[in-house]
């Protein structure tokens, strides 16, 4: 009976030591990060049968559990997944945010430095000085453009490649550690009694899922034997038992300079299936999904903006007269440099063989920031915009053709291709991307301040038949060396100095004859959609709803050999500036419907929309994540005050059940002193 | 169910709550720091966009001002030359109407003429003018040209072109910021314009004599002048007569450096490079269609109209219209040929106003201060290099009782040379309220036959066609003439020395000073064009410093306008960003307060 006491007492001290164990566990773990508290759950023990009535001997431990709950836990995890998406989707549009918002790197301010050097060239055009400052502001906005791409394309595509980089590595890690938890588990639930689960290693392997559900949106399957399989996106396993699949990243397909997401069952395995596009949540995903919808379309249009400005004023430079009488020289480097033209196709590396493409930009204001792909089937090439929508498919023929080194127009898109290399199988697949590098390209090229064409053409056009009253603008002098171009080293004797274009009956064909009426082009010609029509040496576009039937003439008036010389060149002669001077306004971009500042104010405009929704969804679930944090907290946390009540409450506990022992001693040394 | 709080989410949970008042606190501050509400796009994307757009009017606003005070700048300069042109030929102008003035001796007439020369010189430095980047500002855009050039002859000949160079200053406007000097010192509306001929042998050809001035007749449009073979003589024809009439005059002595004279219309040759045997010059009027245009336009055979181009409507007709008759129109002629055939319906020819060079004008003025004889000249008549018909119309070019037409010859006949070895030594007016200045032919006639004319006539011609405007016979016109006497015709005294042959012909010059008057008056006239046309030309400088001033007073209020919408949607409310400031301040204050209050009510304080 005795012995009964005693063991009742120091049942309750053990029970009363546990409980103050475990609150010193749940203080010392106070500030953990996913520290669940635990509680000690004591059972009395069953008492030994006493003849007819049962003695009650003490207590013993139930269990240690802790405090969680599985609902709140994976709301966290979701809106944990969340917010590190919207974050990194944030904070990477914020990076072009706070870019281009900056006037030092933003291009308005060179833009207007370059009009007023154009301003002060339509003042005083034989001013050698007012001359080189448009020069310098070219550059200026030249390397303007460089720094931009510089900022985006390298720095910024850099950093996030990077990110990538280590982001799979992080998530690697920890697939690995929460499979070797998951062995641990195991091993501790086969071993441990029912009620002592390793709670530890749980909060451990969970505070893991919270961690990669950052990087990428996780699923969770509990099995069990206490393990747990990871699965990620649409059901892509990371974690099954305690083996991990590690994720890897490859080039793109295309385009070697970006990464995409791959996964194989094993490592040494070299068929890894892209999963890029799977994801869902996490920073990982926010990368690729910034980089695709954001950085590489704000790479694009600051191209095709760069490829506009140097499209137009190269344009008009080859449109009008220097200082020295001659045709105006570039300003800035060839939209259509022979290397350029080829860089605009990528091959996909699954092709055997490549071929190359030369991607010409032929109409700058149809540009469009996009790209297109384009498959072989064995006998057609097809074009797909980004939207899978068939734009044109190019028969045999056609191919022939542009594998005769002609470029065919890509319809509506300012672009026409031909094949430089053919090595086309059936299969093969490409990728054309004509304004990636714009802003890289963009280079000044004009050395000569006397070079700048600030003075008009020598061409005169004049109507003979012109019903619907078109408008003939020459649009580009792009070969003055064309045995047929109307130059006074062409007079006499003919081809002679004066051209006609001739617009076909039904106003769908032209052709570019001579005084006699022979055709210089090889006869009528298709007047394409754009109406930018092809002449020896030049380009015209003609302006209007053509009625059929027009004839103009394109005299050269400025040579003694000529009877008309009205268009003599002049030093004084500013025509031709005055024209650039109007691109400050002029809607040179977009189908003619955004000037360079107003395409710029609308891609700083589109940065800004979705950035400020970006910065929106992050806030939004910011909150959230802080009510169920909260909530969580409030189940699996620490309260310091909570654990000091316990604290008392096992040290009373702790400090009766001493007095038990006490007690049961003084009753034995009573029953001692009785017996003397 | 009581609800929990975890010790630790609760101190984070104030921390970030005071991270976020933190925040808001520093955004005021940089709101306020920068005046900006705008800080990047995201924070207003359509507010973005906006103030680029308005930031780019604002830039383009500031170069529409640069453009209008280099247009100021530049019109200025060109009025200011102007302006001093202007008071060169004012003063030109004073000293040729002395110089009209019949009563000035020689001397003074000299000592203008240099002035005036002078002048010209002055005319054409100011018209030369190079602005501080060297350019010549008056040459249109050829301004590395010198403006006027004077050409072998003396002519100045404007070397730059039409061009007018535009600035920009305000949305879709132009501004003229130079001017070309052709289009007021070339194009002076003038009675006779000038000529050219194909070839550049000859000089510009201006109307020296305008009594003899006539344009070639209708349909032909110039003047022809054939060189005999050896290069010393030539013929005159106007190719718009038929036949005999084609011939208006003939030089047998033509010395290379001489002048050519048609109907009045002077051209220079050089010594250096005369015409040569054999050469046919075409002389055409020059006509300038910036001053007008007009368009004659038969109609039916017998009928014509006439249609002003500039104004682009019927201004005369329709007429009726006979061979013979001149078309007249703004002070043009144009005489046709009676025995030519009618132009057939449809056809027409257009002609502008004759126009001439300010400098020309000047020059002329220069020289005819140098006309100053009053005596008639003489000089015996010369056979023409073909033989032309004097009998169709009979009797136009010699007197009826000329020995040429002696037992009633009816047949073609060439124009008799002299055969004696009188030489007429000019006449000094003598009687002049019995003298009619004009052009006259003197003829020796045989009426005795004693072989040595006894009666002297003198007819006077016409100085157009030069044929003889028919005089009543035994006037004062016609006296007895006896070898080595004086005669007197006309109230003209002539001294002849030697013998003249029966039907020896001189022609009769009227006195140079008369042609003094006549020229110095048409001059006179044209200088007047050359003010107004140099006036028309400040005036329009002045209206386009004008629409400047407007148009920058535009700008000024554009710029006004902008900035406050600019400011309005960029910059920052001051009161409000120092309210939000403050709250902020306080709101962030009040929370750190209350957890440093809060933060060290612990049970474990109690234990």
């Amino acid at each position: 009976m005795s012995a009964g006491i005693l063991g009742t007492g120091v049942s309750g001290l053990a029970a009363a030591q546990h409980g103050l164990d475990t609150t010193g566990h749940n203080i010392a773990n106070v500030n953990t990060e996913g520290y669940s508290r635990q509680r000690v759950e004591t059972e009395s023990r069953v008492g030994l049968a006493f003849r007819t009535t049962f003695l009650g001997s003490g207590t013993q431990l139930a269990s240690i559990t802790r405090s969680f709950n599985e609902y709140t836990y994976n709301e966290m995890i979701f809106n944990s997944s969340q917010l590190a998406y919207h974050d990194s989707r944030y904070s990477n549009a914020s990076r072009l945010d706070n870019l281009l918002a900056d006037t030092d790197t933003g291009l308005t301010t060179s833009f207007e430095e370059l009009f007023d050097g154009v301003n002060g060239v339509t003042e005083e055009p034989t001013l050698i000085s007012a001359r080189n400052v448009v020069i310098s502001r070219a550059e200026n906005t030249a390397i303007r453009f460089n720094n931009l791409y510089e900022e985006i394309a390298v720095q910024h595509l850099g950093a996030v490649n990077e990110e990538i980089r280590t982001t799979v590595s992080e998530i690697n890690g920890l697939s690995r550690e929460i499979a070797e938890l998951n062995g641990k588990i195991q091993v501790e639930n086969a071993v441990g009694d029912q009620g002592f689960p390793p709670n530890d290693l749980l909060d451990a392997r969970d505070q893991l899922i919270k961690r990669l559900s950052e990087l990428t949106a996780v699923d969770t399957i509990d099995l069990k034997d206490g393990t747990m399989n990871v699965t990620i996106g649409s059901g892509i396993t990371l974690v099954t038992g305690t083996f991990a699949l590690p994720l890897s990243v490859e080039r793109n397909e295309f385009d070697s300079g970006q990464l995409e997401l791959t996964i194989s069952t094993k490592t040494t395995t070299p068929v890894k299936s892209v999963i890029t596009d799977q994801l869902s949540g996490g920073s990982l995903t926010a990368l690729f999904e910034t980089r695709d919808n954001v950085i590489l379309p704000t790479i694009r249009e600051i191209g095709k903006l760069a490829t506009v400005v140097q499209d137009n004023f190269n344009r008009q430079q080859s449109l009008g007269r220097d200082l020295n009488g001659n045709e105006g020289a570039p300003l800035y480097s060839d939209i259509n440099d022979p290397q350029l033209v080829l860089s605009r196709t990528m091959n996909s590396n699954k092709n055997t063989t490549f071929s190359e493409f030369e991607v010409y930009i032929r109409n700058s204001s149809q540009l469009e920031a996009t790209t297109y792909d384009m498959d072989y089937d064995g006998t057609d090439l097809i074009v797909r915009d980004e939207n899978r929508n068939i734009i044109q498919t190019f028969n045999a023929a056609d191919i022939a053709t542009m594998s005769g080194g002609t470029a065919i127009q890509l319809a509506d898109t300012g672009l026409a291709i031909a094949i430089d290399t053919n090595n086309l199988t059936a299969g093969d697949s490409f990728k054309i991307d004509a304004t990636r590098y714009g802003a890289t390209e963009i280079k000044r090229v004009m050395e000569d301040p006397k070079t700048l064409a600030a003075a008009d053409n020598y061409f005169e056009i004049s109507e003979v038949n012109n019903p619907n009253k078109v408008s003939l603008n020459l649009y580009e002098i792009n070969d003055i060396t064309d045995p047929n171009y109307p130059s006074p080293a062409n007079v006499p004797p003919l081809p002679d100095p004066e051209v006609q274009v001739v617009i076909d009956a039904a106003g769908t064909q032209y052709d570019i004859q001579d005084s006699t009426g022979a055709s210089l082009i090889g006869g009528f010609q298709n007047i394409p959609s754009d109406q930018l029509i092809e002449g020896p040496g030049f380009r015209f576009e003609i302006d209007g709803v053509l009625a059929g039937g027009e004839v103009f003439t394109i005299e050269h008036a400025d040579n003694t050999l000529v009877p008309n010389e009205n268009k003599k060149f002049g030093a004084g002669d500013n025509t031709n500036m005055l024209v650039m001077l109007g691109f400050q306004d002029a809607k040179t971009m977009d189908k003619d419907l955004n000037s360079f500042t107003e395409g710029y104010a609308d891609l700083i405009t589109t940065i800004g929309v979705e950035t400020k929704s970006r910065e929106i969804s992050r806030d939004s679930f910011a909150t959230l994540l802080s009510g169920v944090e909260e909530r969580l907290a409030g189940i699996q946390g620490v309260n310091l005050d909570e654990e000091a009540a316990n604290l008392i409450q096992y040290q009373q506990a702790y400090t009766a059940a001493a007095r038990i022992i006490s007690v049961a001693r003084e009753t034995f040394d009573t029953l001692l002193q009785a017996a003397r | 169910m009581t609800t929990r709080i975890s010790t630790a989410n609760y101190f984070s949970r104030n921390l970030s709550l005071m991270q976020d008042r933190q925040i808001s606190l520093d955004r005021a501050q940089r709101e306020l720091s920068t005046g900006k509400k705008i800080i990047t796009p995201s924070d207003d994307p359509t507010g973005a966009n906006t103030v680029i757009r308005l930031k780019k009017e604002l830039d383009v606003s500031d170069r529409y001002l640069a453009a209008q005070d280099s247009a100021t700048r530049f019109n200025n300069v060109a009025e200011t030359q102007i302006e001093s042109m202007t008071n060169t030929l004012y003063r030109t102008q004073e000293l040729m109407t002395q110089a009209i003035n019949g009563s000035m001796d020689g001397g003074a007439l000299n000592a203008i003429g240099q002035e005036i020369s002078a002048r010209s010189t002055e005319f054409i430095g100011q018209l030369n003018t190079k602005n501080a980047a060297g350019d010549y500002i008056f040459s249109g855009f050829q301004t590395n040209q010198v403006t006027y050039e004077l050409d072998e002859f003396g002519f100045a000949i404007y070397q730059g072109d039409n061009g007018q160079r535009d600035l920009l200053i305000a949305p879709n406007s132009y501004v003229a910021a130079n001017d070309p000097a052709n289009s007021f010192v070339d194009n002076l509306e003038s009675a006779y314009g000038y000529y050219q001929a194909d070839s550049a042998k000859l000089s510009t050809g201006i109307v020296t004599d305008p009594v003899e001035y006539r344009t070639p007749a209708f349909p032909a449009t110039t003047y022809q002048v054939q060189f005999n073979a050896a290069g010393t003589g030539y013929d005159i024809l106007d190719l718009g007569l038929s036949g005999p009439n084609q011939l208006v005059q003939s030089v047998p002595n033509y010395v290379p450096g001489d002048d050519i004279t048609v109907q009045g219309i002077t051209f220079k040759t050089t010594a250096s490079n005369p015409p040569v045997g054999g050469e046919v010059f075409n002389l055409e009027p020059q006509r300038s269609s910036e001053i007008s245009e007009y368009r004659v336009t038969f109609t039916a055979p017998g009928q014509y109209q006439i249609e002003d181009l500039s104004l682009n409507k019927i201004v005369s007709g329709p007429n009726t219209f006979a061979m013979g008759d001149t078309i007249e129109w703004g002070g043009r002629e144009f005489p046709s040929d009676p025995s030519a055939a009618l132009p057939a319906a449809g056809t027409t020819f257009t002609f502008g106003a004759p126009s001439k060079n300010t400098q020309w004008v000047m020059d002329q003025a220069a020289k005819s201060t140098n006309i100053a004889g009053t005596n008639y000249n003489a000089r015996a008549t010369v056979a023409p290099l073909r033989s032309i018909d004097l009998n169709t119309p009979a009797g136009d070019l010699l007197p009826p009782n000329h020995p040429a037409y002696a037992a009633g010859t009816t047949g073609a006949m060439t124009l008799p040379v002299n055969t004696g070895t009188a030489e007429v030594l000019g006449g000094s007016i003598i009687y002049p309220d019995e003298n009619t200045i004009g052009d006259y032919r003197m003829s020796f006639i045989d009426t005795n036959g004693s072989g040595v004319p006894d009666v002297v006539r003198m007819d006077q011609i016409d100085p157009v066609t030069k044929r003889l405007i028919p005089q009543p016979e035994g006037a004062t016109f016609e006296t007895n003439y006896t070898p080595n006497e004086k005669v007197v015709l006309g109230g003209v005294e002539f001294d002849i020395a030697g013998i003249p042959a029966d039907g020896d012909t001189f022609e009769i010059d009227r006195p140079e000073n008369s042609r003094r008057t006549e020229v110095m008056s048409v001059l006179l006239a044209e200088i007047d064009q050359g003010l107004i046309t140099s006036g028309n030309v400040r005036s329009e400088i002045g209206a386009r410093l004008n629409i400047v001033e407007n148009l920058e007073q535009a700008q000024f209020n554009f710029r006004e306008i902008t900035q406050a919408s600019l400011a309005n949607i960029e910059e920052v409310d001051i009161y409000e960003a120092v309210n939000n400031l403050e709250s902020s301040k306080l709101a962030l204050q009040a929370a750190q307060q209350s957890f440093a209050r809060i933060q060290n009510l612990s049970l474990f304080n109690y234990i």
